[in-house]
């Protein structure tokens, strides 16, 4: 005979957590968009511990101060998917009423009609106004405000600078880089422990540096307003050999050919690095790894040591669904989150580079402090070289398809010409664009 | 597939009902979307334009589709034979200790399947990959010098394998070691009494009673290597020049990279045909071999 | 007679204890390095040349990711897995004993369903966004049930798959002795069969436990609310827009380790006992 054993227990549980379950449901199913609820789509949590995050509880707890009934409910998304998922937000009428978009992203937002005009903001408003912010006026309405600016540059050990007699301003040229470079390389016999400049060519969207910076700094646009590309331009050229010598001469990794932009700055927190391609919103961290007056923002040099190389800036602009139920109020609430006194708690307490030309001079003393004179670098810089994509423009994928030509050179030693032919066709015929 | 202890075709359906509606509405909805979505062009992510297969000639008209291609299989089969060989090698010798060493050593092995895929591929790389790490650091010590396996398409690949099989093996394991439990001992007890060696009874006993498990681990593997984005991702990068892109990773690096969301949508949906297909070989194969 | 001497067989465990050994020191190395860096200082995580041991030891990374929200991202994924664990395995149980012992019209096609589930389940990540407007359509959106209901069905097919694996491989005379007492088919496939599947079930239950648990795309995509979020979420904030914070990270992935140990200890119970001759005499 087979033993009897008494198994419903286990069913009766599966039954009972499909019921607990469903009770669940009930309890914390998404509240009811009660009146006067905003919904904001970002990154940031407003809970959470860094500066950032606290500036933006501040922001928040003002704003639902001054307009009582009110409440702004934050939900933290992952940064890298939240723009594709607002997307498919706005496309089943679901979307929040806040959105933070990746500048980089904008053009497919715009034209799917996911914003809506913000009547709170004004499109030439001379104090916000820049290209990231041009790029967000459509037919003279603002659709968003640009927020957490951001430039390609170089992050350097401003400790090592000093120890070498060498002034963080007086990397001008190419030449003077190069120079910095070799003298603040340190060796151990045949290795290398220290890199005087560190740079990397990975193809996971990989910021190019050298190379970029020497093609936006030459006469001939990169990308053409409708994006097709021209890249194998002589200053192009020069740019690429520029990369490859650094690492011929023993100055820049050569495994760097593969890393990508989290490897970089992990390189650089580990003190193998002097100088490396770094994005100024990352300085921060940067601090906390090697000492928070360790690190200088430095620009792209150029041939001319007037002006620096310009380079790639980049922002999420803080925008209205255009389904919002409570656009205006949402629009109230972005034009709160630029107000003055809000860009101060983002330069202060948050550690962001100021949306606002007036917030420099109204927070004083702020960016003399050593460990905060980046986001003075990173703001001049941003005035004086901040480059973007023609507006509209779809030049997806350009970064992958540039240090694609880097890593032809370093590894199959391809003639920079040809790779940079090499690049620009495939770029183009990836997009469809005739040359 | 054995014949059912009596009739009962209404009762068949119902126990399988819950289940297939689940997998219907949960699973192939969301897939019969995205291939609709695959024959039009979108706008934003809503389907706009009808154009048939369009999407699908301009993937295949892809030059690097190819060399995607090929990088795949080559990781899907080296990783799979990989992880299994090794995975049955262990199950063997864990089935072969008593109860406490056993339990601790699957602990231990599990540990990279139990971490999540994300930060068990950046601990990976970190570890092994990096010249941060301890691995290169220990091996330049010993004098092998100091080499980046990521310089090279050869290395690379083997790196990639090597980082499917660490962090896959713990679910080979325990799919091998159930397999294992579950024979009886009896067979045992009647090869030692007939005088089988051990190796013997590894071969007539053993691994014939395997082969379920055997065969299921296999397939599973390789749809589950397939499919793996973060490995290729965080690993190698997909490099050094692609050599080490697999589909998944294409797929990824065409919606978050190059903002091709059109693009990776039906390389997704081709290449789950794709792996429909091969399900249906397997199942051919089996239902052959059952008959 | 065995006729192996005691020297042979003394040797051949040194070597399995020594390939188990090199396994597992290959296979721990990266996990202990975490292990390690996650009371490691700041300061000291990256650092050149890498060092065995700490400089110095901190809780302060554990203090972060508590601060940061940690035990209720934890308390939900559990929730979650739980939830997924109970109903795969009554679904699938089911859905096995069907597959294996009933010849119902449509078997084959059900267990074509069924199979080709798993290449869908396995690659979800890449169909989000069309899972996402799916969803939205079907009002499951940010509710508490829509993530274990999709953590289930991506974790059926491989459950009903080993069960009917294991179902498959007990004799039909078991179900006709029992049928000849007068037990129903439910009563044969809980009372019967599973008791003996204990091995398989294991497998089974700690598969759609980690399947769950380790599930990050579906989790960031379909919940919005924080207090839907599961865990991996959580754990992946640490990589952030404004880098990665590895202290942190390392804390609540480590952390986030010890449920699946702790379902290890309880599932793989079933896998340890193994299969007791006798039953199927009788």
């Amino acid at each position: 005979m087979i033993g009897h054993r008494n198994l419903a227990p286990r069913r009766v549980r599966a039954l009972a957590a499909a019921a607990f379950s469903l009770g669940l449901a009930g309890s914390l199913a998404a509240p009811a968009h009660a009146d006067g609820t905003i919904r904001m789509w970002t990154f940031l949590n407003p809970d959470g511990t860094s500066g950032r995050e606290q500036a933006l509880k501040q922001m928040i707890g003002a704003f639902e101060a001054s307009h009582p009934g009110v409440a702004v409910q934050v939900e933290q998304q992952v940064w890298d998917q939240m723009t594709p998922k607002f997307l498919a937000a706005h496309a089943s009428g679901s979307a929040p009423d806040v959105i933070w978009v990746h500048s980089e992203m904008l053009g497919g937002v715009l034209d799917a009609g996911a914003l809506g005009p913000i009547a709170a903001l004004a499109a030439a408003d001379a104090d916000l106004a820049n290209s990231l912010y041009a790029s967000a006026t459509v037919d003279g309405a603002q659709y968003g405000v640009g927020h957490s600016y951001t430039i390609m540059g170089i992050h350097a050990r401003a400790d090592w600078l000093k120890e070498a007699g060498i002034a963080p301003d007086s990397i001008k040229t190419w030449a003077d880089l190069e120079d910095a470079a070799a003298r603040l390389t340190v060796r151990n016999g045949d290795t290398v422990e220290r890199w005087g400049f560190c740079q990397h060519f990975g193809m996971a969207k990989v910021d190019p540096g050298i190379l970029l910076a020497s093609m936006l700094a030459g006469e001939t646009p990169a990308f053409a307003p409708d994006g097709t590309a021209t890249w194998a331009t002589p200053e192009a050229v020069a740019g690429l050999e520029r990369s490859v010598k650094l690492i011929r001469d023993g100055v820049s990794p050569p495994d760097a050919a593969n890393w990508n932009n989290d490897d970089m700055y992990d390189q650089f927190a580990a003190g193998r690095c002097a100088m490396a391609t770094g994005t100024a919103v990352r300085v921060p961290k940067m601090q906390e790894a090697v000492g928070a007056e360790n690190v200088a923002f430095l620009p792209y040099p150029s041939d001319d040591p007037s002006r620096p190389s310009p380079q790639v800036m980049n922002a999420w602009i803080v925008g209205v669904w255009s389904g919002s139920e409570v656009a205006d109020l949402a629009g109230e609430f972005v034009a709160a989150l630029s107000s003055p006194e809000s860009d101060r708690l983002w330069v202060t307490v948050g550690g962001a580079v100021p949306v606002r030309g007036s917030t420099a001079g109204a927070v004083g003393d702020f960016f003399d402090d050593p460990a905060n004179q980046y986001l003075r670098s990173a703001m001049e810089y941003i005035r004086s070289g901040g480059w973007v994509a023609p507006i509209g423009a779809d030049v997806g994928g350009y970064r992958d398809d540039m240090n694609r030509a880097v890593q032809s050179v370093l590894i199959n030693g391809t003639d920079p010409g040809a790779a940079l032919e090499e690049a620009e066709a495939a770029y183009n015929a990836r997009h469809g664009y005739a040359r | 597939m054995r014949q059912g202890t009596g009739s009962g075709s209404l009762t068949g359906l119902l126990f399988v009902l819950p289940a297939i509606l689940l997998l219907v509405i949960l699973l192939y909805g969301p897939a019969a979307m995205s291939i609709f979505n695959s024959l039009h062009t979108l706008k934003g992510v809503t389907p706009d334009r009808f154009v048939g297969l369009d999407n699908y000639a301009r993937l295949l008209a892809n030059p690097t589709l190819p060399s995607v291609v090929w990088t795949t299989t080559v990781f899907v089969i080296l990783a799979t034979v990989l992880t299994v060989a090794l995975a049955t090698l262990i199950a063997l010798a864990a089935d072969s200790l008593p109860a406490t060493p056993a339990r601790i050593a699957q602990i231990g092995i599990i540990l990279p399947w139990a971490i999540s895929a994300v930060v068990g591929a950046l601990l990976f790389r970190w570890f092994y990959i990096s010249d941060l790490g301890l691995f290169r650091h220990a091996l330049a010590a010993l004098g092998f010098g100091n080499v980046d396996p990521l310089m090279n398409p050869t290395t690379a690949m083997a790196a990639l394998v090597a980082s499917a099989a660490w962090k896959k093996l713990g679910f080979a394991v325990i799919l091998i070691l159930a397999g294992l439990k579950a024979i009886p001992r009896d067979l045992y007890e009647a090869a030692h009494v007939d005088g089988a060696s051990g190796f013997q009874v590894f071969r007539l006993v053993t691994l014939p009673m395997l082969a379920g498990p055997l065969l299921i681990c296999t397939v599973v593997l390789a749809i589950a290597d397939l499919n793996s984005v973060e490995l290729p991702l965080v690993v190698t990068g997909g490099g050094p020049l692609g050599s080490t892109t697999t589909v998944a990773l294409a797929i990824y690096s065409m919606a978050f990279s190059q903002y091709d969301i059109q693009g990776a949508l039906t390389l997704a949906v081709l290449t789950f045909l794709i792996n429909i297909v091969l399900v249906a070989v397997y199942v051919r194969i089996v239902r052959r071999r059952r008959a | 007679m065995s006729m192996a001497g005691g020297t042979s067989r003394r040797w051949v465990q040194g070597l399995v204890f020594l390939f188990l050994g090199v396994m597992l020191v290959l296979n721990l190395g990266p996990i202990v390095w975490g292990l390690a860096s996650s009371f490691t200082p700041t300061l000291d995580i990256v650092s050149y040349p890498p060092r065995l041991v700490p400089s110095a030891l901190t809780l302060e990374h554990y203090e972060t990711a508590f601060n940061n929200g940690f035990l209720r991202p934890l308390r939900t994924s559990v929730v979650y897995a739980g939830v997924t664990v109970a109903v795969a395995l009554l679904l699938g149980s089911l859905g096995a004993y069907a597959l294996d012992r009933i010849a119902f019209r449509g078997r084959g096609l059900v267990m074509f369903l069924v199979l080709s589930g798993i290449p869908l389940a396995s690659g979800a990540a890449a169909l989000i966004v069309p899972t996402y407007v799916y969803m939205t359509w079907l009002h499951l959106n940010n509710t508490a049930v829509v993530l274990p209901l999709v953590y289930i069905a991506y974790n059926l097919p491989i459950v009903i798959w080993i069960l009917r694996g294991a179902i498959g491989g007990l004799p039909a005379e078991l179900d006709e002795s029992a049928m000849v007492d007068g037990a129903g088919r439910l009563r044969i496939l809980f009372q019967i069969l599973l008791p003996i599947c204990k091995p398989a079930i294991g497998a089974a239950a700690l598969f759609a436990f980690v399947g769950a648990w380790n599930e990050f795309v579906a989790g960031s995509v379909l919940v919005d609310s924080p207090g839907l979020r599961p865990i991996q979420v959580a754990i992946y904030q640490n990589i952030g827009f404004f880098g990665r914070d590895w202290g942190p990270l390392l804390a609540s992935a480590s952390l986030a380790i010890l449920p699946v140990v702790l379902a290890f200890l309880v599932f793989g119970r079933l896998l340890i006992s193994g299969l007791s001759s006798g039953s199927v005499k009788g």
